[in-house]
């Protein structure tokens, strides 16, 4: 168990630079971030020549990533060439408001989608199902974006139970923690159902599908031959190993949630990673871009770390391989 | 019959005679005193009562600042989120020079030093007096100081001195008469006493200081920041003693970002914010409309220019350059000119949300720049595809082969591409229809490539000259000398993408660049639209017109510019609160005014006495001695909204009370452009049904499907 573990460790490491690496390749291939500078006439050259040495941008290829990774170790992310400030503070500013979002959205959308997906899959093709599937498949197939504007309409405008956008009401000092915290949760609310709800939608197939493959194996007969307690055969037989591939498509989840995080974020002008990393992406802003890969492709790498660790408690046969 | 005419002419004289001597009345308070621009401005501001002082302007812009430190702000929202805590040392308002913070400038006789009179009693919003000193040192952080982003507006100046505590030297190496225009009204004046010491201490560094909120912000303008929560909202209160006494109106400011328009336009629906400075559709102006409460702003982007460019000379790698047959021909470019229609791409793919360009670049008549439009040069070209026919077949590119396409002149197969940058949808369709015209010319079609590519890759393809043909929205500047890098051959042109180089024309922007006079800038800006519009460097295709919603059910004062956003500093400076909202109606009268007396042909005296009162309203008093000696007084309460009537009783004089309700006139036209509200598409809430509806029929269909199974 010790050496699946360390082979896990070194994977996850050498998967890290892997990815830092594959987006700094990338992100340094597909243009100058400081090209639209020269059509300006506020600028001259000479500043642009300022900036890009005060950027290292002046340095060649392989010296910019040698600088980066080697910075990278010492736990220093750079300056922004957007916000001209530390990557570590905007990082810093914004990160807590993604996690907070994010994390139990994922949480509660799938425990919803297990409870949701076994309960269809258990009575498949029944009213029940059917019904789930429909509004499921629709609402999958619907964008996001749009998903995201129906709800403000009809809650913020319509009928008026949430604000329209951001994460606090702008200008207001508050009284106390508590105020703080009924103002934040007036605002996160909707975002937070938003991504509930589309996540949920989006697990559910996924649990129903492989409960559906688990209720053809023959324990599953034996088990109800033997006359035991449905409840007790869903759960204990069916459900749990249907699990298994469940959690792989969890973490993988919690990678692909930043692209739902940007929109997210987008439509209800939240603030967070999300945002920030599209932005980084758009105006090929180098450093902020790298500190916010290494931040995510980090804890996305630690997040599939403790899902292969619950893997080993959940399935035996990876122990023992 | 011959009665009945003299009738009607004796008629008509008297109608004439009554309408001239009724429009004199009107004109009456205009002629008295012929009114500088700038004047008109300040009155214009001046007629808007700040009816009671209070009230939050929330502001949306759709993106956040980079930075507050204004040194090396380069985005629009970065200088605009710090723009209400700074003063300009002049500005332009609706394309007129208006004095800020210097009262007076003057050229010595040689053009090289300008001499800067400064406003007095102006404090910084620590308490600190505004001097001489701080323009100084602002102009020479920003003319030595390479890291500062507006450097490129002072390279011709050496060095300013404070010669006294009012008085500015500002020494130049060479003249540049656009200093004033470009460096002047861009520039925020900035506390020497706070700036002196970071930048003592950081020196290049000070490119990543991120100044402290709201210390290290402190500046002489209407607004003072309090507090900056990253990716949400500014929030900034009223400074109590600006410069220009008892303004602003509002007490408080806030300026949150919003980066989806849809979201933006949702949350001017429901009334979360007063202004949306983002980008607004034209398909979304009928929408707006049918909103209580919202109107829209719209402006025309007069200090840029969407063109087609054509690479009249390539670059190589020695810096050297050579001609980029045949884009290098005149006769050529004027051909695909004529290939061009205007009005078309205005009216179809700007929706009327634009204004054709003219062929001398500078733009007809709009702000400051337009000014200097030369109106001779609108016709040099025009869409007449026979006119590109002829050029052509002058030239010798015919279809020899006729396969239907036009060839080089030795035969070979023609061809050239057009590159517009895939995130604006207008310009892919423009270069689409350019394509289409030139298939069409008679006698042969020009072949043209459209290449749509992501912005980020087409740029640096433009600006290293690797491209043919480029659609490209470039910044002219607010004055005339703007257009100096975009027509000056290189290496002074830095902005000239075409390469373009014609020794008459550097003569021309040369002589541009020392001319202080303004009768000598209108002739070369003239000679020099006509040489443009004659060799076509590039075919300046139209000037963008902008939206911007706002919301008028709070607050009355907002300043429409013809050339600038609805948030701009006299919208900041004039915005108050409508009588309505106001938290407390008018108990006292503070002034008495007698404004005029006149005679009127009862024989009675008629005073006019305008009141003003501490908050809410304006008064008007007329007191009628009426033949038997009695007095009457009439008190008129002029408010936006509903009448407030008072009675004033004072002995031996009878008081009649009249409800009025009128508003105050402004001196200043703004325009506004009335779009009639009709509704086309569907709105949101008619979605959601719809796909209520949809999804309740898919799930019918689905559960009778699975049924039958």
């Amino acid at each position: 168990m010790k050496r699946v573990l360390a082979r896990r460790l070194v994977t996850s490491i050498i998967t890290f630079f892997v990815t830092i690496s594959i987006v700094f390749i990338f992100a340094h291939l597909s243009g100058d971030p400081l090209a639209e500078l020269e059509d300006d006439p506020r600028v001259t050259p000479d500043v642009i020549a300022a900036m890009k040495a005060a950027f290292g941008l002046n340095k060649p290829l392989y010296m910019q990533y040698l600088d980066f990774i080697w910075s990278v170790l010492h736990g220093n992310l750079g300056y922004s060439l957007q916000y001209l400030r530390p990557v570590e503070d905007i990082i810093k500013e914004r990160f807590p408001y993604t996690l907070a979002l994010l994390v139990p959205s994922i949480t509660l959308s799938n425990y919803l989608a297990y409870k949701a997906g076994v309960e269809t899959g258990w009575r498949r093709g029944s009213k029940f199902d059917l019904s789930f599937m429909t509004v499921s498949m629709f609402m999958r197939s619907v964008p996001y974006f749009w998903l995201a504007i129906i709800f403000l309409y009809v809650f913020s405008v319509k009928l008026g139970w949430t604000p329209i956008f951001g994460a606090i009401t702008p200008g207001i000092s508050f009284a106390n923690t508590w105020a703080w915290l009924k103002d934040y949760l007036w605002h996160y609310i909707l975002p937070f159902t938003v991504l509930v709800f589309r996540e949920t939608l989006a697990m559910l197939l996924y649990v129903r599908n492989t409960l559906i493959e688990v209720l053809r194996e023959d324990y599953i007969t034996t088990a109800k031959a033997k006359g035991l307690d449905e409840a007790y055969v869903k759960y204990r037989y069916a459900a749990r190993n249907a699990l298994l591939p469940m959690i792989t498509i969890l973490g993988m989840r919690y990678a692909f949630l930043i692209d739902g995080a940007v929109l997210t974020e987008t439509v209800f002008a939240y603030p967070g990673m999300g945002r920030t990393v599209f932005e980084a992406i758009v105006n090929r802003d180098f450093w902020l871009l790298q500190g916010a890969v290494v931040l995510l492709s980090a804890s996305v790498i630690i997040v599939n770390f403790i899902i292969d660790i619950i893997y080993l408690y959940l399935d035996p046969r990876v122990r023992y391989r | 019959m011959e009665s009945g005419k003299s009738i009607r002419i004796i008629m008509s004289a008297f109608l004439i005679g009554v309408f001239v001597l009724s429009m004199m009345t009107i004109n009456l308070s205009n002629t008295v005193k012929a009114q500088s621009p700038e004047e008109q401005l300040w009155n214009w501001l001046n007629s808007q009562k700040c009816l009671c002082h209070g009230g939050t302007l929330r502001v949306t812009l759709p993106s956040e600042p980079n930075t507050l430190n204004w040194w090396v702000a380069g985005s629009d929202w970065s200088i605009l989120a710090v723009a209400p805590i700074y003063d300009h040392p002049l500005r332009f308002v609706n394309g007129t020079l208006v004095h800020e913070l210097v009262t007076d400038y003057s050229w010595s006789n040689n053009h090289t030093v300008l001499t800067l009179k400064v406003r007095k009693g102006v404090q910084w919003h620590d308490g600190k007096p505004m001097t001489a000193e701080d323009i100084a040192f602002t102009i020479n952080v920003l003319a030595h100081d390479a890291w500062t982003y507006y450097h490129g507006y002072y390279t011709h100046v050496d060095h300013a001195e404070a010669v006294d505590n009012y008085t500015v030297k500002v020494y130049f190496k060479s003249p540049d008469a656009g200093f004033i225009y470009n460096a002047l009204t861009s520039m925020n004046v900035m506390p020497e006493h706070i700036w002196k010491p970071i930048i003592d201490k950081y020196g290049n560094k000070t490119v990543t200081y991120m100044p402290k909120v709201p210390d290290d912000l402190v500046g002489t303008g209407p607004f003072k920041i309090v507090k900056y929560v990253p990716s949400q909202y500014i929030e900034y209160v009223a400074n109590k003693n600006y410069w220009i006494k008892g303004r602003p109106c509002i007490d408080k400011l806030i300026v949150n970002f919003i980066t989806e328009s849809s979201t933006a336009l949702l949350a001017i629906e429901k009334g979360d914010t007063d202004i949306y400075d983002g980008w607004v559709t034209a398909e979304s102006v009928p929408t707006l409309l049918s909103y209580p409460g919202v109107a829209i702003q719209v402006y025309v982007g007069a200090y840029g220019v969407y063109y087609w460019g054509f690479l009249n000379n390539e670059p190589l790698p020695n810096g050297k350059f050579k001609p980029h047959y045949p884009f290098n021909i005149s006769t050529f470019r004027r051909a695909l000119a004529f290939a061009v229609n205007k009005t078309e791409i205005v009216q179809d793919l700007l929706q009327g949300y634009g204004v054709p360009a003219s062929p001398g670049l500078v733009p007809p008549g709009i702000g400051n720049l337009g000014k200097y439009y030369n109106p001779n040069v609108a016709n040099a070209y025009y869409f007449d595809l026979n006119m590109t026919a002829k050029l052509l077949d002058q030239l010798g590119f015919k279809d020899y082969d006729h396969d239907g396409w036009r060839d080089y002149p030795n035969g070979t197969h023609f061809s050239f591409e057009i590159y517009p940058p895939a995130y604006d949808i207008v310009r892919v369709r423009a270069a689409q229809k350019i394509k289409e015209w030139l298939s069409e010319v008679p006698g042969g079609g020009v072949k043209v490539i459209v290449r749509v590519l992501d912005w980020k890759t087409t740029w640096p393809l433009i600006y290293h000259g690797k491209v043919d043909s480029w659609l490209l929205g470039s910044g002219l500047g607010v004055d005339i000398t703007g257009i100096y890098r975009r027509l000056h051959s290189w290496p002074q042109g830095t902005g000239n993408w075409q390469r373009y180089s014609n020794p008459e024309m550097d003569k021309l922007l040369d002589q541009l660049l020392q001319a202080f006079d303004e009768q000598t800038r209108k002739e070369l800006a003239w000679k020099i639209q006509e040489i443009v519009a004659h060799d076509v460097p590039m075919v300046p295709l139209y000037h963008r017109k902008y939206i911007r919603p706002y919301r008028t059910d709070k607050f009355d004062g907002f300043f429409l510019p013809s050339d600038a956003s609805i948030y701009n500093r006299f919208t900041l400076l004039a915005v108050h609160l409508k009588a309505s909202k106001c938290p407390t109606l008018p108990t006292s009268v503070t002034t008495k005014t007698v404004t005029s007396v006149v005679t009127s042909t009862y024989k009675t005296t008629v005073t006019y006495t305008t009141t003003y009162m501490t908050t809410t309203t304006y008064e008007k008093t007329m007191t009628t001695t009426l033949p038997s000696g009695k007095t009457t007084t009439i008190v008129k309460t002029y408010t936006s909204t509903s009448p407030v009537t008072k009675v004033v009783t004072s002995v031996g004089t009878t008081t009649v009370t009249k409800p009025v309700t009128s508003t105050f006139t402004s001196a200043v036209t703004t325009t506004k452009t009335v779009t009639t509200a009709t509704k086309t598409g569907i709105s949101a809430a008619e979605a959601t049904a719809i796909a209520i509806i949809i999804a309740i029929i898919v799930g019918a269909i689905a559960y009778a499907l699975a049924r039958r199974k």
